[in-house]
């Protein structure tokens, strides 16, 4: 194998950026049982307006990240407040029907909007070489600010009331409304937090690759298995997963071949469902 | 064998004055109505013609262009009774297609060939369409081929480069309009041979076209001697180029060559950015050619070649008229997808003006195999019928372009061939 | 000597689709009081606590709780309101440390980590406060859930069966930890259980119901001999204290 560490590093910022949109999958579907199609499509509007904080007013990616994930921060809360909230407690088919609507609804007004043009920033191009590993400079922006705003959502979720009361409302809605615990509140902020996360996901894709209004639904397909590998519900367990996914992806176009490695990720989920059925993270609650 | 489609003529003839008369009535019938069809509605029977398109999903932008291609040329047809470039055809200037409106019947396959199937059946036997157009992509021509053969019905593919579509099929009923994807990246082999590379990599999205473009490539490679380093097919649902790349640049090429659509081409220039990798020469599949590859990479997309079927600034008879519609009715410059989807529905065109009729499909096919013409989009000949390889592209050719910079706007240059070019190569790569 | 009732159920009705599980039910809770409320199952005891708690909304009649009518709040301003309940089946939070577990119900007032402390004591449990609640005995569990509730000062603690599955030495602590509760900080209990030795044994007053219904209503000697009460519990034959000891 050639360069491990060059893989490796790839591997990392590629997991780094799928654990964002992936952790708030997870945070949404362990607070209110709901797989939310649409969240990939927050990654891309969070992209759009990236893209076009850069395009009209000439603002760096790194300025628009948080406008970005403060506008589809509110986008998600409203959202889940008018819609969502209504399908809370219903059968996952219910919540998956609403979801899957919502998100034929906005990408394809993104589409009407926005056009089907393949847009990016072209920002942090140049490569920097680092222990023999050679990156743009993008990438390990990237990759930073991903592992920040991860790292930020954990401190949340472990530190402070509202995040106690969100993984409280996770593991434990009746007991958590016992506690006093406003969990409606929870949900929407919750979700909130996962739009806003996905939005910074996007704001990283629109410097790191490009963006188009159909790539939510991509993004969703990767997550979505991240998120069933590191266990349903558990953040910790979806940013587990969404490095190993990275690396896997990584080594796996290496070492045995392109065509094989997007294969891998599945093998993994199918090793898991037989040895560990309710993921890599056991318990089906937002954790630690 | 199956249904052969005869639509009982109900061609009572549109005269001058007819249509003079009417156009009282027609004014307000389009102010109301707001389309052209109108126009006809009292005259004559529209002339339904179905296609299916992918207009959502992977390629949904080029299927949309491609869109704007047929609607343009059912416009022209319906308000001049010509597409550009083919007044002088026999029964042309009549509004329409031999005096019957043209009604586009478009349906959405998702870009997935086994929709296409579904819709075409659809269009055959439920919607009873007149005539057809062809899809958009390789994939979807190839899957829905069988059903055109079957219904029999003479229809031109605008979007399907792949020969093997119809290289030993001997297909009946369908003819290629775009340039083979044996003839992509027209140079690369000799400039690279020409400058003393050898070793090249390709690599390629597996899925129709870009396999057979790298077929290609592969044997043209082998031909020009030069050594293949590393030839490797990735799969559709990538969003990350950089391991591939990676590997690329382990293997010691110097040529990097392949992709498969945009997505492919601004991921690959973006992953060899991004690891600081310098080959000679970077080629790469379509991407290059769209006007999106260099507003999304700006100034990382220099020197990058690729190629492409037809360019704004050809010379092709109607053209430039053309591309001047298309700002007119769209705005902004078209891309190849519309001129080819244009220039297919101009083959359909003339074969039925020349055969004067619109039901005897045999006679329109014999036409539109026999054809020696010219579109907007690009030169047309294909194989005769009684050859294995009846209906492939003959004559079309593609040209080789550079992102360039010039006064401060980047721009694609051609560069390839010499009788075509309007600027140097740059080489190596920078 | 008679309170004012800190808790009321006031005609309080609740169906599911055709079975009336809280028919027009109607009893008081005295400040200060240990109320036992007992009956047979699916006598619709822990319904009434999840519509006094707001779990489960009722369809007709009053929670009255210090005399507001609260059955139009959500089961989040109850608990803040001062009305704690713990579950039938111990609810803790799994994935959470003791101390996590506590200060859910003290959302965003961390000058009480010394009450916090304070309660997991009372119950033995300081010691383990930086461990999971799951690795907790189920009797453990039923501690930690009432330390938990105190988080909240609730004036009135709502207990469903709290001697269920708690061994008789930790059930000791329990019930002298109730008993202090209430002697010292003036708390309420209205307690469901089985355990008739505890009822009679511990509450000032019992509510029995059956059906759906309060059958009756008095001290456990009137209870115990209330002919009413033993046909709801065994048709005639039985008493129900003559298991008395015995109990769950
Ligand atoms: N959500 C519900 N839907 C339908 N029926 C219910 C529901 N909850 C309770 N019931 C029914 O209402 C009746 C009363 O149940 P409840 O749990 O209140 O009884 P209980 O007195 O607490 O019994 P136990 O002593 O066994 O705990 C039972 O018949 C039960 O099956
Ligand atoms: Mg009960």
């Amino acid at each position: 194998m050639d360069h491990p560490l060059q893989l490796l590093a790839n591997g990392l910022v590629v997991g780094a950026i799928y654990s964002l949109v992936a952790v708030g999958l997870s945070l949404v579907f362990g607070v209110m049982r709901v797989i939310n199609i649409a969240h990939g499509d927050f990654a891309m509007l969070g992209a759009y307006v990236a893209f076009f904080a850069w395009d009209w007013l000439g603002l760096s990616p790194l300025v628009s990240l948080l406008p970005a994930m403060a506008i589809l921060f509110l986008f998600g809360a409203g959202l889940q407040r008018l819609v969502i909230e209504r399908v809370v407690g219903r059968p996952l088919l219910a919540s998956l029907m609403l979801t899957f609507g919502l998100s034929l609804i906005i990408w394809n007004s993104s589409q009407v909007a926005f056009t089907t043009k393949l847009r990016g920033i072209s920002y942090l191009t140049e490569p920097v070489t680092f222990l023999g590993v050679t990156m743009s400079q993008s990438y390990i922006v990237g990759f930073v600010l991903a592992l920040i705003l991860t790292g930020a959502l954990f401190a949340f979720l472990k530190f402070t009331a509202p995040g106690k009361a969100i993984r409280a409302t996770s593991q434990n809605q009746d007991v958590a409304l016992a506690c006093g615990i406003d969990v409606r509140r929870a949900r929407t902020l919750a979700f909130g937090i996962g739009a806003a996360l996905a939005a910074a996901a996007g704001t990283l894709i629109s410097m790191t690759g490009f963006i188009y209004p159909y790539m939510g639904f991509e993004y969703l397909a990767k997550t979505f298995t991240i998120v069933v590998l590191g266990g349903l519900g558990s953040v910790a367990g979806a940013l587990v997963a969404a490095f190993a996914y990275g690396l896997l992806e990584s080594f796996g176009t290496a070492m045995l071949s392109p065509r094989i490695a997007p294969a891998l990720p599945f093998v993994l989920l199918i090793a898991i469902m037989i040895f560990r059925p309710s993921g890599l993270f056991g318990t089906s609650v937002a954790d630690r | 064998m199956c249904s052969r489609k005869y639509v009982p003529s109900n061609d009572t003839g549109l005269t001058r004055r007819n249509f003079i008369k009417t156009t009282g009535v027609v004014a307000i019938g389009t102010a109301i109505a707001g389309h052209i069809p109108t126009i006809f509605a009292q005259q004559k029977k529209p002339l339904r013609i179905g296609a299916s398109i992918s207009l959502t999903g992977k390629y949904a932008r080029s299927g949309e262009e491609q869109h704007k291609g047929y609607m343009l040329w059912a416009k022209h047809v319906n308000e001049l009774g010509h597409s550009y470039g083919k007044a002088d055809l026999p029964n042309s200037g009549e509004p329409g297609l031999l005096g019957r409106p043209v009604e586009l019947i478009v349906l959405d396959d998702r870009s997935d060939p086994t929709t296409g199937v579904r819709l075409y059946n659809e269009l055959i036997h439920s919607r009873q369409v007149d005539l057809l157009l062809g899809p958009y992509s390789s994939a979807v021509t190839n899957a829905v081929a069988p059903i055109i053969e079957n219904a029999q019905i003479p229809t031109p593919n605008p979007m399907a480069s792949s020969t093997a579509i119809w290289e030993g099929r001997n297909l009946q009923w369908q003819v290629q309009v775009q340039p083979p994807g044996s003839r992509r990246l027209p140079g690369l082999t000799q400039v690279a041979m020409e400058h003393g590379d050898e070793k090249i990599a390709i690599i390629y999205e597996d899925s129709e076209f870009p396999r057979n473009a790298a077929k290609a490539l592969r044997a043209r490679a082998k031909e020009d001697g030069l050594q293949i380093v590393l030839d490797t097919a990735y799969p559709v649902k990538i969003t990350d180029w950089t391991p591939i790349v990676q590997q690329v640049m382990n293997s010691g090429a110097t040529v990097l060559a392949g992709g498969g659509y945009l997505p492919d081409a601004i991921g690959i220039t973006r992953a060899t950015r991004s690891l600081g990798y310098q080959p000679n020469i970077l080629s790469l599949l379509v991407g290059v050619a769209l006007p999106d590859y260099r507003d999304t990479l700006g100034k990382a997309a220099l020197t990058v070649t690729g190629d492409a079927d037809w360019t704004p600034n050809v010379n092709y008879p109607g053209a430039q008229k053309y591309v001047e519609a298309y700002r007119s009715e769209y705005g902004g410059v078209p891309e190849y997808h519309s001129a080819g989807g244009y220039g297919a529905a101009q083959i359909l065109e003339e074969a039925v003006r020349r055969a004067g009729t619109v039901d005897d499909f045999e006679k329109i096919r014999d036409i539109m195999f026999e054809l020696k013409t010219t579109t907007v989009f690009n030169l047309y000949e294909v194989a005769p019928l009684d050859s294995p390889d009846s209906g492939l592209q003959l004559a079309a050719n593609r040209v080789m372009l550079q992102v360039q910079e010039a006064d401060g706007k980047l721009e694609n240059a051609v560069v390839y061939p010499d009788e075509a070019a309007n600027a140097q190569w740059i080489y190596p790569f920078q | 000597m008679m309170q004012a009732p800190v808790f009321e159920a006031r005609a309080v009705t609740k169906s599911f689709a055709s079975l009336r599980a809280v028919d027009d039910c109607s009893f008081a809770v005295e400040k200060g009081a240990i109320v036992g409320l007992i009956g047979p199952n699916g006598a619709g005891k822990t319904t009434l606590f999840d519509i006094a708690s707001g779990a489960t909304r009722l369809d007709s009649g009053q929670i009255v709780f210090r005399g507001e009518d609260i059955s139009a709040l959500k089961p989040h301003q109850r608990a803040l309101k001062g009305l704690g309940r713990t579950f039938q089946l111990t609810r803790v939070f799994p994935k959470m440390t003791l101390m996590e577990n506590m200060f859910v119900a003290s959302p965003g007032d961390h000058r009480l980590h010394e009450r916090a402390r304070e309660y997991l004591e009372l119950v033995n449990l300081v010691d383990r406060r930086h461990e999971y609640a799951s690795d907790l005995s189920y009797g453990q569990q039923k501690l930690l859930e009432l330390a938990r509730i105190l988080m909240l000062d609730p004036e009135l603690i709502l207990l469903d069966e709290p001697a269920a599955g708690v061994n008789p030495t930790l059930l000791k602590s329990l019930l002298a930890f109730i008993h202090e509760l209430r002697d010292t900080w003036g708390k309420t209990f209205l307690i469901i259980e089985h355990n008739m030795n505890l009822v009679m044994g511990h509450c000032d007053k019992v509510v029995v119901m059956s059906a759906g219904s309060v059958i009756a209503e008095g001290s456990g000697e009137e209870i115990q001999a209330n002919e009413e009460v033993l046909e709801a519990y065994f048709g005639k034959s039985t008493h129900p204290l003559g298991r008395a000891g015995h109990g769950a």
